[in-house]
């Protein structure tokens, strides 16, 4: 499954290291950016079942930057968990349910790698929770659709100067009940959006933003992080144990664009 | 000069040490004490005792008072709490008075602990003496003269003591240098984040560099100790084997009194199994009986306290309190 959901903030994350590729003497860069996101995918489908999983995961990656979508993003995780790449694999698992969380394998092999390399799952609050119910962009019609016809069923009578109906006023409080039930799922996307994962193996968390920094612990590939605020090059995350400070590329965010904004 | 603060008052406090502070700053920071003090004057003649701190801003100024009263081990973890909160303006003076309570533990490891020249000198003196034991027991085992070898191997053995003596000697010096090592490295990092994080922090600067030649002086000292480690295992090796070899070649009843229960293992493992010593037999007697009862007697005594029953009063049973609101 393929859906080009998100593809704005992906497209932005991602474009430097599109740049990087470009400039790159890489065969597989030049051939990949001529390429389009399905001749990426089906090279990379056909190197992950070779088992050459470096190319396939950096033709998915490709393809994910060209046009992000669940079913890719799920096969990026898959190849990145194969070459023993923990903290991009859950990411990209993430990423994939994040675009789509009805994706039950990404969902399985979530929970497949947490118990085999016995890493928690983020902590969510109840309206984070209800958040992922649907993908991110539905909350944003539902809320969107919903206000419109309250507002229309509200008003459109009054401005035509015709006599509200029972059955009217009945949908403009349905759309207004749903518009309000909405909002923490919204307020849950915008949370989770700041939700990341440790990249790299002994991640070291930091008392300080700083390279001398005491190093309070460390991080496991793929433990999950709350992102706070950014300072230089660091960045300031709420782990499970603990408050502090780690170098941006060391941490991946579920939706890096939130970062970006968030920074 | 201190590290700047703004708007925010500071009074500084300059202290002197008289062990390694030929060039180094050794400021502490109030950090708004004055303005504390000024503040809670009457709130401080009421109450007998200071109140522990609580904000980011009082864990700093109690940090910095203990580390002007010397306490360093509650002055590090009051800044290291002050840091944690991650306030902005308080994270270059506390790393910066964090990198001087670290500094100082270090000091205070090393006043502590055994000092690194004499433990040298005497490693070295005792490698000495083993060369010359061993010398002496290969010229003794070179020829058949009985009386030499019991010379070479009454002074092979106290030689081998001198040298496992000097040997744990500057195990324990390396062993105490490597912890004040690991401190310092910790307070110069502690420096370089402090004037990372304020480049204007020359003090910091300043620290940083004069604890980078400390250390390097103890990295030197520590290499030293080490060789000497290495050459008084191989040096206690030779002498063990030599001693050993002139054991062998010493008839029994020419033996020096003590030498035969004065072997290394022996010394080694005072406490160990010997050789061929085997487990004592165990207790004689039959197996005792116990029926099913007895049996289910003793499991229960053994059983968790949750299953244990409270023994019941003797007196007269208490009437439950009377509720007069509802149980809810």
């Amino acid at each position: 499954m393929k859906t080009a959901d998100m593809g704005l903030w992906l497209l932005a994350f991602r474009l430097p290291s599109a740049i990087g590729l470009l400039l790159a003497p890489s065969f597989l860069s030049l051939a990949a950016l001529a390429a389009s996101p399905d001749t990426l995918f089906q090279a990379g489908a056909t190197a992950y079942r070779a088992a050459d999983y470096t190319q396939a995961a950096e033709a998915f990656r490709q393809s994910v930057t060209l046009q992000p979508a669940s079913g890719t993003l799920q096969d990026l995780g898959n190849a990145e968990w194969q070459r023993h790449r923990t903290g991009e694999a859950i990411l990209a698992w993430e990423q994939a349910l994040w675009l789509d969380p009805f994706n039950d394998a990404a969902r399985q092999n979530l929970r497949f790698a947490r118990k085999t390399a016995q890493l928690e799952a983020p902590e969510l609050a109840w309206y984070e929770v209800i958040s992922t119910w649907l993908p991110v962009n539905w909350w944003a019609w539902i809320a969107g659709g919903s206000l419109w016809l309250a507002v229309g069923m509200g008003a459109l009578p009054g401005l035509l100067r015709r006599r509200k109906a029972t059955w009217q006023q009945a949908t403009a409080a349905l759309a207004l009940m749903v518009f309000l039930l909405s909002i923490p799922a919204l307020f849950g996307v915008q949370t989770r959006a700041r939700i990341g994962f440790a990249l790299q193996k002994d991640t070291p968390l930091r008392l300080t933003p700083t390279l001398e920094a005491q190093t309070l612990t460390r991080l496991a590939p793929g433990d999950p992080a709350r992102w706070l605020r950014s300072r230089g090059r660091y960045v300031l995350i709420r782990t499970s144990r603990a408050v502090g400070w780690v170098e941006q590329d060391q941490l991946g965010l579920t939706c890096p664009k939130a970062g970006k904004r968030i920074g | 000069m201190m590290p700047s603060l703004n708007h925010l008052s500071a009074s500084s406090r300059c202290a002197r040490s008289s062990h390694w502070t030929g060039a180094f700053r050794l400021w502490t920071l109030d950090f708004g004490l004055s303005t504390s003090l000024l503040l809670g004057a009457t709130a401080l003649a009421a109450t007998p005792e200071a109140a522990p701190p609580d904000t980011p801003r009082e864990f700093y100024n109690a940090g910095t008072r203990q580390l002007a009263a010397r306490k360093l081990r509650e002055a590090e973890a009051s800044l290291e709490s002050a840091l944690a909160s991650q306030k902005e303006q308080l994270r270059p003076p506390a790393l910066y008075n964090l990198g001087l309570v670290r500094f100082g533990q270090g000091v205070e490891q090393l006043k502590k602990g055994p000092a690194a020249k004499p433990t040298l000198e005497r490693g070295q003196s005792a490698a000495k003496q083993a060369d010359a034991a061993l010398h002496q027991a290969d010229e003794a085992l070179g020829g058949n003269d009985l009386d030499r070898m019991v010379a070479a191997y009454m002074r092979g053995r106290g030689a081998r003591k001198e040298l496992k003596a000097a040997t744990e000697a500057v195990r324990r010096a390396l062993q105490a240098h490597g912890a004040v090592l690991t401190r310092w490295e910790r307070a110069s990092g502690d420096f370089k984040s402090a004037a990372e994080l304020n480049s204007a922090d020359s003090d910091a600067r300043h620290n940083s560099e004069v604890l980078d030649r400390c250390i390097a002086k103890l990295v030197d000292s520590l290499r030293e100790m080490q060789q000497c480690l290495n050459g008084m295992c191989d040096k206690g090796n030779k002498l063990s084997e030599a001693v050993k070899q002139l054991k062998g070649r010493i008839p029994a009843p020419n033996m020096p009194p003590g030498a035969a229960g004065d072997d290394e293992e022996d010394e080694d493992q005072p406490f160990g199994p010997q050789p061929g010593q085997e487990e004592g037999p165990s207790k004689q007697g039959q197996e005792m009986t116990l029926s099913p009862e007895q049996a289910g007697w003793l499991l229960d005594a053994y059983k968790l306290d949750s299953e244990r029953r409270l023994p019941m009063g003797q007196g007269p049973a208490a009437d439950p309190k009377e509720r007069s609101r509802p149980t809810w």
